[in-house]
């Protein structure tokens, strides 16, 4: 199973991209708001200024139409001096209106400065002239000629009169127009503010919808698959998630875990059923080992008449006797019981106290082989002598510690054999102070006596720790410790006297 | 990369500022200023014109150069009205007037004057005599004054009694159009004009004549009033006239009260004077020629002939 992690889509990208979606659309509102309005602004305030232009020019006009009014029909002199004045005020509200306009004139507002130019000129000749006719000489102009003058710029003062009120007139259409095509476009702006609003609020509840439902179902699917982890391990369906998130990581994660674990628990399962399988095998073959033993002694035993030969080791031992080797006599019947036991009790059960007697009879024949090279001492506890247990247990162990411990030396080797009580076991100790054995030695003979398959080394404990193990159903512990000098056996058996077993 | 994308946002922003320099350029000519004079807005002949005008103006679009102004007076046909106009027009320097000829010495002398301060003066309709350098827009009246003749003669078989009805003495246009008259029935000599009548424009005044006309057998209206009366009042016969000629108006014709009709091309007036004043615009040049527009003879209510 490939697990692959993926951060392009992450939960807070969604998130940030939700959010940036939406202040960018409040920005695009703001925005939209804030240029329409001083847009609409900017045109109120441009069509009242050409009003207001307007009429500050007609009051100009009003201004040097008086001053001409009273040079031309009263030849007042204020009238002359004024008029300069009036002219220049006239020019300078021009100038304004022009400073003003952001666009072209109108045809209107044309033709009220080209009539406007007109009437200046021609005021400009009528003043001169009225000034001519006062001032200097009165015969250069003729009072019928100033008349017809006046009369000129009477009429083309109307005629800016008329274009003013043309100007008016179109000024006050277009600020109708304008504002009619203002409101429109407020109009249209409510319209677009509406729709982009809906659009918002539409595509955020949809947006907070999908990632809701996106989270919604991610924690469902893992929240299911938890729940069937702690169920059964080895029965999890893959959570499914697909969001291009963490939740999708989160999920292909805890798949890889939950095929992770349920292949080891497999895996620990199996090994444990190999193990028991093993075991049983084990078991199997070491009553068949028992079995064949006891059939090899009965075919033994059916060759040779072990009473014929007790009782003929017997006979020689009182011969002997007769003879006067007392020692031979004792040897022949010490190993004469010796026999009998071995040959009596292979396959039965005896009491502990019946193997100390067998291994006495045992050193006995040792100590005539061995002389003084070793001794011995055997101890056995209170309470102990009754236990039952398999033969030929403690013989092979105290053999072990002549031939491998005190047998190696040439004098001063001794053997201990105690047995003791602890609660509701026993314990059976065999001790030397022989040649003893490395820890490694000691690691390797105690991995040896546990091991089913070890090879065919240190055949003799392991075989009395097996047979020790059947019998007390796999309660027996063996300890192994090396002394300063020698090495110490001890066996825990569990309790089993002759009452208990009926 | 970010290199060539400077260079291309570069070359837009000069780009565009070079569009906006070019349309600043174009929009800071000012375009020519035309007023037009009308003496009526309500009647079909006068409104044909000026929707002529306003199709043409409509049809060029942004190809417009000029601005145009049309005015009408307060009271129809009123020559001191139409003359305020004129002289405001005038004061305000306008680059072109449009007017209908009219044969006021007064007139002539504020358009002299107006043309001397460099104002280009268009006739409509009408022309005016002791004008130079205008341009003439409307029918050859001497050519329109044939062909009426012409029809009078072929429907008359060549033999009348006519009674000939203008608008006022000194109109040009109308004088042409009987000289033209004349001119085509001097080669028949039954064709006899029995006396020229004015209506001054005024239905009442040409009821007076038609009614007082009776020993003609031909009534030829070489103005538009009486084609206009007659399509209008309610009378049973033409009385002792054989044939009624008139013009402009066809309504007449349907009703048996008119023989023909002979009809002048309004729309094409107005038009042409929107494409004068274009190629003035555009070349700066003006070319004192007249344009002539077609005109066709209605008979029955049936166009005989585009001349």
């Amino acid at each position: 199973m490939r697990m692959s992690l993926r951060s392009s889509n992450s939960i807070l990208k969604k998130y940030i991209v939700g959010y940036a979606v939406m202040a960018t659309l409040m920005c695009v509102f703001l925005l939209i708001g804030i240029i329409t309005s001083m847009y609409m602004t900017r045109q109120y305030t441009l069509l009242t200024k050409q009003l207001s232009d307007i009429n500050q020019l007609e009051k100009t006009i009003d201004t040097l139409c008086m001053d001409i009014e009273k040079a031309a029909v009263y030849f007042q002199m204020e009238g002359i001096d004024d008029y300069p004045n009036a002219k220049k005020k006239v020019l300078e509200s021009i100038e304004l209106m022009s400073e003003n306009s952001n666009e072209k004139y109108s045809r209107s507002t044309r033709d009220l400065l080209a009539t406007l130019d007109s009437l200046l000129n021609e005021s400009d000749g009528l003043i001169e002239d009225i000034q001519k006719y006062i001032v200097h000489d009165d015969s250069i102009v003729q009072s019928t000629f100033l008349n017809s003058k006046y009369q000129r710029v009477s009429e083309l003062r109307t005629f800016v009169s008329n274009c003013i009120q043309d100007v008016y007139a179109y000024n006050l259409e277009e600020m109708t127009l304008k504002q009619a095509r203002l409101e429109k476009i407020q109009a249209y702006l409510y319209v677009m503010w509406a729709i982009m609003l809906l659009i918002t609020i539409v595509g955020a509840f949809w947006y907070v919808e999908r990632v809701y439902k996106d989270m919604y179902h991610s924690i469902t699917e893992l929240e299911r698959g938890i729940r069937e982890f702690q169920k059964d391990v080895y029965n999890v369906n893959p959570i499914i998630i697909s969001s291009g998130d963490e939740f999708e990581q989160l999920a292909e994660t805890f798949n890889y875990m939950t095929h992770l674990i349920s292949d080891q628990m497999s895996m620990i399962s199996e090994s444990a059923l190999i193990k028991e399988r093993l075991a049983a095998a084990e078991n199997e073959n070491l009553k068949m080992y028992s079995e064949l033993q006891k059939s090899h002694l009965i075919f033994l035993q059916s060759r040779i008449n072990p009473h014929f030969l007790f009782n003929t080791l017997n006979m020689i031992a009182s011969m002997a006797m007769l003879e006067g080797a007392e020692k031979s006599s004792e040897m022949l019947t010490t190993t004469a019981a010796f026999l009998r036991y071995n040959l009596d009790n292979v396959s039965k059960q005896v009491t502990l106290g019946q193997e100390i007697h067998n291994l006495e009879d045992y050193l006995t024949i040792q100590e005539y082989r061995y002389g003084e090279r070793f001794t011995f001492e055997c101890l056995m506890g209170h309470g102990t002598e009754d236990l039952l247990m398999p033969a030929m247990i403690l013989q092979p162990m105290v053999e072990n510690s002549i031939l491998h411990g005190v047998g190696m030396m040439q004098s001063g080797g001794k053997v201990w054999i105690s047995t003791s009580r602890m609660g509701d076991k026993v314990v059976l100790c065999v001790r030397d102070n022989g040649v003893g054995m490395t820890d490694a030695q000691i690691d390797a003979l105690s991995e040896s006596i546990h091991k089913v398959d070890a090879m065919n080394t240190n055949i003799g404990l392991r075989n009395i720790y097996q047979r020790l193990q059947l019998f007390y159903d796999n309660k027996v512990e063996i300890n192994l410790h090396n002394l300063e000098q020698g090495l110490e056996i001890n066996i825990f058996v569990p309790y089993r006297g002759k009452e208990e077993n009926g | 990369m970010k290199n060539k994308r400077s260079i291309i946002l570069i070359l837009i922003f000069v780009l565009l500022c070079g569009c906006a320099r070019a349309n600043k350029s174009d929009e800071n000519v000012d375009p020519i200023r035309v007023s037009v004079i009308l003496p009526e807005q309500n009647d079909a002949y006068w409104f044909e014109i000026q929707k002529g005008i306003e199709n043409e103006i409509d049809k060029l679009g942004d190809d417009n150069h000029a601005d145009y102004k049309i005015m009408t007076p307060a009271v129809a046909y009123n020559e001191e009205l139409m003359m305020e106009l004129m002289r405001q027009q005038i004061a305000s320097k306008v680059d072109v007037l449009v007017i209908p000829g009219m044969e006021n010495p007064a007139i002539t002398d504020d358009l002299k004057e107006a043309m001397n301060e460099g104002t280009k003066i268009i006739c409509i309709d009408s022309d005016m005599s002791g004008l130079e350098g205008h341009v003439y827009i409307g029918t050859n009246n001497t050519t329109v004054g044939q062909l009426m003749a012409k029809h009078a003669v072929e429907m008359s078989g060549g033999k009348a009694l006519i009674t000939m009805v203008l608008g006022e003495q000194n109109n040009a246009n109308q004088q042409s159009r009987l000289e033209g008259f004349k001119k085509e029935i001097e080669n028949y000599p039954h064709m006899k004009i029995r006396n020229t009548v004015y209506d001054q424009y005024d239905g009442a005044t040409f009821m007076d004549i038609y009614n007082s006309n009776q020993e003609s057998t031909m009534l030829v209206c070489l103005e538009g009033t009486g084609a206009k009366v007659l399509g209008t009042v309610k009378l049973s016969d033409k009385k002792g006239y054989k044939l009624v000629f008139g013009f402009d108006h066809t309504e007449g014709v349907s009703k048996g009260m008119l023989d023909g009709v002979m009809v002048q091309d309004m729309d094409a007036m107005g038009r042409s004077v929107v494409d004068v004043v274009e190629n003035y615009a555009k070349t700066g040049e003006w070319e004192t020629e007249n344009y002539y527009t077609d005109i066709e003879f209605v008979k029955d209510n049936v166009s005989l002939e585009n001349e």
